[in-house]
């Protein structure tokens, strides 16, 4: 079982700025923005939401690698976005799931887990992939394991599934992470950094001229 | 629905320069879905609830296109906590909708139009309701217009009255 955090350095340094990654709420995104990703990411992306906006982003921009962090509780809530991307079959894509198989967001804090999600229980996820078409899905336990999994998949050609067995609680350095949270990018001025970061990148206009 | 009305709807999408789609099908118009999914103008993808499709064309929308999402009265309900999303982030976003529970079509007045315009209202998305064939193009037009310069959702309805 990987830490999150190691598992997001690792993430942070095979991720190059010409990658786009979208990241949802809860300490994937806080730990990204820490790792200093967050202005040219699109991070806080809301229950359910991850993986299919990463969905949107790499239909319309096929030739840019797309990289969603998803979380296990944030992807179940919307589990059909696997059947889109398997029948989508976007090759620019990437999925990993940081799984730990509970709802950390709504749990207690201070180092005790939440309820759990039904990972924790039955539900194989790299089985629901590939039963949605998402041939190249694989589950990987340790930090070795989890950077050859992205190597090759952003070597390679998608859409490519990683779960990601991450362990149950936040820990950084000994300590619960929740406990010390910085505030990181408002959701509005990551908005904004983002979309004038895929500006930059695309040579396009995303935001209209004089729009709000 | 008559295919010139549904030809009229896809028209203006085109004219108001919407090039990506995402939708559950409503089966009051599915020619709209049919013409829209093999017209190469635009990127669809059919998705699994509306939740999903709002999130899907937030993300087409960081990717330069200007998307729509397209779904049934229904689906507005089904897709608000993800709208409510966009609208904190201030992303623009068109909604079509092919509107039961207008006046005239009693047979889903009862929950569509007790919740429809109120919860567009608490969600503080502008629409315009259309009711005569003509008014498509141009509301969609202006619509798409507004969500770009508002940065927020906009939604057209389009009652039987115009479509049926």
């Amino acid at each position: 079982m990987v830490k999150r955090y190691d598992l997001l350095k690792t993430l942070a340094s095979v991720v190059t700025d010409e990658m786009l990654v979208v990241t949802p709420i809860g300490n994937t995104s806080v730990f990204w923005d820490e790792l200093g990703k967050g202005a040219t990411s699109l991070t806080g992306v809301s229950l359910g939401m991850c993986t299919p906006v990463a969905l949107g982003l790499s239909l319309a921009l096929p030739n840019r690698k797309v990289i969603a962090v998803d979380s296990d509780g944030n992807l179940i809530l919307n589990l059909c976005s696997l059947g889109t991307v398997g029948n989508k079959q976007p090759r620019n894509l990437t999925i990993i799931v940081c799984d730990n198989g509970n709802y950390l967001s709504g749990g207690p804090g201070k180092g005790k887990q939440g309820m759990p999600t039904a990972t924790a229980g039955n539900m194989n996820l790299e089985a629901v992939a590939k039963g949605c078409g998402i041939t190249k899905a694989t589950t990987i336990q340790t930090e070795a394991e989890f950077k050859q999994a992205v190597e090759k998949s952003l070597a390679g050609e998608g859409p490519s599934f990683i779960v990601a067995k991450i362990e149950p609680v936040d820990v950084k350095e000994s300590k619960v992470y929740r406990e010390e949270r910085t505030p990181g990018l408002d959701t509005r001025e990551n908005k904004y950094a983002f979309a004038r970061h895929v500006e930059r990148l695309e040579k396009i206009r995303i935001i209209k001229r004089g729009s709000a | 629905m008559e295919m010139e009305k549904a030809r009229t709807v896809v028209d203006g999408l085109k004219e108001a320069g919407v090039n990506f789609a995402a939708g559950l099908p409503d089966s009051q118009f599915h020619e709209v879905y049919d013409l829209i999914a093999s017209d190469p103008s635009f990127t669809y993808v059919g998705v699994g609830n509306e939740g999903e499709g709002a999130a899907v064309a937030m993300g087409a929308w960081f990717g330069g296109k200007k998307p729509a999402l397209i779904i049934a009265t229904s689906g507005l309900l089904v897709a608000t906590f993800s709208l409510a999303r966009l609208h904190l982030k201030e992303v623009p976003l068109l909604i079509i909708i092919p509107y039961r529970g207008d006046l005239g079509d009693p047979r889903w007045m009862g929950i569509y139009k007790k919740y429809t315009e109120p919860m567009l209202d608490v969600m503080d998305i502008p629409y315009r309701v259309v009711s005569q064939p003509d008014e498509i193009r141009k509301a969609i037009i202006d619509c798409q217009s507004c969500t770009e310069t508002w940065l927020k959702p906009v939604a057209v309805l389009l009652t039987g009255e115009a479509l049926w």
